[in-house]
């Protein structure tokens, strides 16, 4: 301990660490001491999109304006390579080191994500740790059931599909689905007329859940109020994911995976049952 | 001789209206018709003829057919009608080319009133709400604007008052958005902003539809009124016309018709400018007949824009507003040129 | 008969008052030329006869019934209103110009009847513009568009017509024509009241001229009364040579008064 203590290395390791975005604030939150973090993104608090929202409390808020992070005097900030880009040049040039994690839309993403984290803490040991147990909760929850297999489509507000190369589309993968943006040919984030999803008849719809709370004159919600909608799902399946699962890719996407897996068993049960019933006929 | 002169010219004048009339309706309808053939699925002809003979056809292409299509194009009928009639008769009343409920900011002040009412709850309390918040703003605007820019105003005025109330709407707008702890705030407002009519359903219409036809019931009756009003207010009151009555006439029909549509569409510039001005040469530039005219121009020309962005652009659908605004903008700046010499 | 009865009117803008217990009668049958210096409130008393304004005190009565209790749509069937410089403000053509003057005699939801239509025809042949009946307005020169405007007074087929300096900016040629057409108003039966500023000319043709001077009427009488230096130059600052020609006043404007 008392070596470990003097080396050069953990002497560096940062002691007041800022992040200034809720993907990153998840990782700050899981790998740090709690001590050592001295802001994180008013998001961190927010139930709705953030997993670690619980650990956030009595932490100061930031919302990602380069003064307010000076104010930190921090040694380490994390930041999205999705933030906005001018904030963390001018940081830079006022010699705060940034770290920047990309997006995560794969598994491996975030396993890298989180030991990249790790590592610039000093804390490499429990990543290891948290990767150990995300691991071995991802292998449990997710299935690879032989044929048939639900074609689900991941569908959002403003008629927003999730391709497979999205964190969306790692959990759904995970579960055993096929993803209706393949077959469509679409990757990514993708703008999906309601018409074509009415067409298509995917066998499951997954929305998120804000979606049910939302107002309904919202027109950014009007795809998932649609009557016709409505229409489609009355021999369908929607699956409804908390949308803090959505947020970010972290290993909170094992609840994703177990709530869909269970969707889709029950489906393929329901599915060779009426087959069955078919072929007696 | 000149009797029948009189006479013949009323038969001739009343020919070519049938015509002009005659051309809109055909346009209206088949520009309705083409609007349920065309979406971004590959439902069409042979989806809606099958779905005629036996409505137990495919669930897919009836769905999008009736639940998608359907409501959208008579939303498409309503709003046009709304946006072509209100233009048609604030021109009249202002006795100026250039006023219409998107340029006097009565669109951007509906777009508040819905917004607010989104925001406050109160359209989840209840759904009529939402239209009556879109009325209430719509109200509120053509008053301010009457206060600022009246018929003696001028269109230098009127530009201006136009521009300042759109601005504050809008800026009241993005302002209630922002407080909104809704992460697609931006997008939101680009929506309101930029009207479209994609996705909409038969509750949007049930919502709207009784509201619009309200407002089109009462411009309907100012056409006399206008007419009369080319004579100036002194002449027009000597022959009959009770002012006040056409104010408040004027101001509720435009409110309940474009408030309503707004609230349910989003704000939709320029096609009540530029309807009127193409169809007033047809009718001899009678305000009376021009509102007629116009609020079939109108239902055709939106039909037709609302089938154009679905044509036009691959992937994400434009948005109807941001058409309208393309083709009207420069067509606006044409007509100030042209006017120029009548300012004050 | 007397048509329109304004007595002991009061008339403010704001605080200005404009017009102050002035009294006079329209009677049908009759040529009524309103004259006076500018400002001294004679367009004020036309509109005001029309209900266009509201009176501070006194009263205006159309048939014996005081202006506001008459039914609007009455009025505008027995009055006509012809303002100064009347404008239009979209290109009509100038048949569908003059029948607007029917509007007052059809409910609404109707359109023009053969009847108007003929109506229109013999206010348009009456104003001489029956070869202009299908021109748009604002491509006429002014003299044709104040015909125009007149043959839609006309088109009202009202009792009293109020017409506000229907002369002005006239040659001398329609001048006369104009004059000679209330003349014939007139005779048939109609109450005419115009404004004019061409003294000569409404000598020649008004049966009575009432001079309005710092807001009140101060002389109504046959226009050879009317028209002496006593009056004039009190009310017009100037000096007026008075000739007559077969016993009708020629005035002519020869210099300021002193003082003046």
């Amino acid at each position: 301990m008392l070596a470990a203590a003097l080396s050069p290395i953990l002497a560096a390791s940062p002691q007041r660490i800022v992040s200034i975005n809720l993907c990153t604030d998840q990782l700050l939150l899981m790998l740090a001491e709690p001590h050592k973090i001295a802001s994180v993104s008013y998001l961190a608090m927010n139930y709705a999109v953030s997993p670690a929202a619980a650990l956030a409390r009595r932490i100061p808020q930031n919302y990602g304006q380069a003064e307010e992070v000076l104010r930190f005097k921090p040694d380490l900030v994390l930041a999205s390579a999705f933030t906005v880009h001018s904030t963390n040049a001018l940081l830079r040039k006022l010699g705060i080191p940034v770290l920047e994690i990309p997006v995560a839309d794969e598994i491996e993403d975030i396993r890298n994500n989180i030991k990249s984290v790790a590592t610039a803490l000093g804390n490499s040991e429990t990543g290891a740790k948290v990767l150990e147990t995300f691991d071995r909760r991802f292998a449990k929850a997710s299935i690879s059931p032989p044929r048939p297999r639900a074609v689900a489509a991941l569908y959002r507000e403003n008629n927003i599909l999730y391709g497979s190369n999205t964190i969306a589309g790692t959990f759904a993968r995970a579960a055993g689905m096929e993803n209706l943006a393949d077959q469509l040919g679409l990757t990514g984030f993708s703008d999906l007329p309601l018409e074509i999803l009415i067409e298509q008849r995917p066998d499951f719809v997954i929305a998120g859940i804000r979606s049910l709370h939302a107002q309904r004159g919202l027109l950014a919600y009007r795809n998932l109020h649609h009557p016709a909608l409505a229409r489609l799902l009355e021999n369908r399946s929607l699956v409804r994911i908390p949308d803090r699962l959505w947020a970010c890719g972290g290993p909170e996407i094992v609840d994703a995976v177990r709530i869909l897996a269970a969707a889709h068993l029950k489906w393929r049960n329901q599915k060779i049952a009426e087959r069955d019933v078919d072929k007696q006929r | 001789m000149s009797i029948s002169s009189a006479e013949h010219r009323g038969a001739e004048h009343g020919h070519r209206q049938s015509i002009l009339f005659g051309v809109l309706i055909f346009g209206v309808l088949a520009a309705f018709l083409v609007s349920l053939l065309v979406g971004p699925s590959k439902v069409g002809w042979t989806e809606l003829i099958a779905l005629l003979a036996d409505p137990d056809v495919a669930p897919a292409a009836k769905q999008i057919l009736i639940e998608i299509r359907t409501p959208r194009a008579l939303l498409g009928f309503l709003v046009g009608g709304s946006l072509g009639l209100a233009g048609a008769a604030l021109q009249g009343y202002l006795r100026n080319p250039l006023a219409e409920p998107g340029l006097i900011g009565v669109s951007a002040s509906a777009s508040l009133g819905a917004v607010l009412t989104l925001h406050t709850g109160l359209a989840g309390l209840f759904a009529l709400a939402l239209p009556l918040g879109g009325i209430a703003g719509a109200i509120l605007a053509v008053f301010v604007m009457q206060a600022l820019a009246g018929a003696a105003g001028g269109t230098l005025r009127l530009i201006l008052a136009g521009i300042a109330l759109s601005s504050f709407a809008s800026a009241l707008t993005s302002l209630a958005l922002n407080l909104a702890p809704d992460p697609f705030a931006a997008m939101e407002m680009m929506f309101w902003m930029m009207g479209s009519l994609s996705d909409r359903s038969f509750e949007h219409l049930e919502l709207a539809g009784p509201f619009i036809l309200c407002g089109w019931a009462l411009l309907s009756v100012l056409g006399r009124s206008l007419d009369a009003l080319t004579l100036g207010e002194d002449t027009a009151r000597t022959l009959g016309i009770d002012l006040n009555w056409v104010r408040s006439t004027l101001v509720l029909g435009v409110a309940l018709s474009i408030g309503a549509a707004t609230a349910v569409a989003g704000s939709i510039s320029f096609v009540g400018l530029v309807v009127p001005h193409l169809l007033r040469r047809f009718v001899g530039s009678r305000p009376s007949t021009l509102l007629y005219a116009s609020a079939l121009g109108g239902s055709c020309l939106t039909l037709i824009a609302d089938i154009s962005v679905r044509l036009i652009a691959p992937g994400p659908e434009l948005k109807l507003g941001v058409l309208t605004a393309m083709v009207g903008a420069p067509f606006f700046l044409l007509l100030i040129m042209q006017t120029r010499g009548d300012w004050q | 008969m007397t048509l329109l009865e304004v007595s002991g009117l009061s008339l403010n803008f704001g605080t200005v008052p404009i017009l102050t217990n002035t009294s006079v009668d329209f009677h049908s049958g009759e040529l009524l030329g309103l004259i006076g210096p500018n400002g001294a409130g004679k367009t004020t008393l036309l509109r005001a006869a029309c209900g266009l304004l509201r009176a501070t005190s006194g009263s205006i009565r159309f048939l014996g019934k005081k202006l506001q209790e008459t039914d609007r749509k009455e009025l505008a069937r027995n009055l006509a209103y012809l303002p100064q410089n009347g404008q239009a403000h979209w290109s009509l053509s100038v048949a569908d110009l003059v029948l607007l003057g029917r509007l007052p005699h059809r409910p609404f939801w109707k359109g023009p009847s053969a009847e108007d239509r003929r109506i229109v025809s013999d206010a348009l042949r009456a104003c001489d513009v029956v070869h202009l009946a299908k021109r748009p307005i604002d491509m006429l020169s002014g003299g044709e568009r104040s015909r125009v405007m007149l043959a839609r007074s006309l088109a009202v087929e009202p009792r009293l017509l109020l017409a506000d300096e229907p002369v002005t900016g006239l040659d001398p040629l329609h001048q006369l024509e104009a004059m000679e057409k209330f003349r014939s108003l007139a005779d048939s039966g109609i109450g005419v009241v115009i404004v004019i500023h061409d003294l000569s000319l409404a000598a020649r043709y008004c049966d009575r001229l009432a001079l309005v001077h710092d807001r009140r009427i101060v002389a109504d009488n046959e226009p050879a009364r009317v028209l002496c230096n006593e009056y004039l130059n009190a009310c017009f600052g100037v000096r007026f040579k008075i000739e007559f020609d077969h016993g009708i006043p020629v005035v002519l404007p020869l210099e300021k008064c002193a003082g003046n």
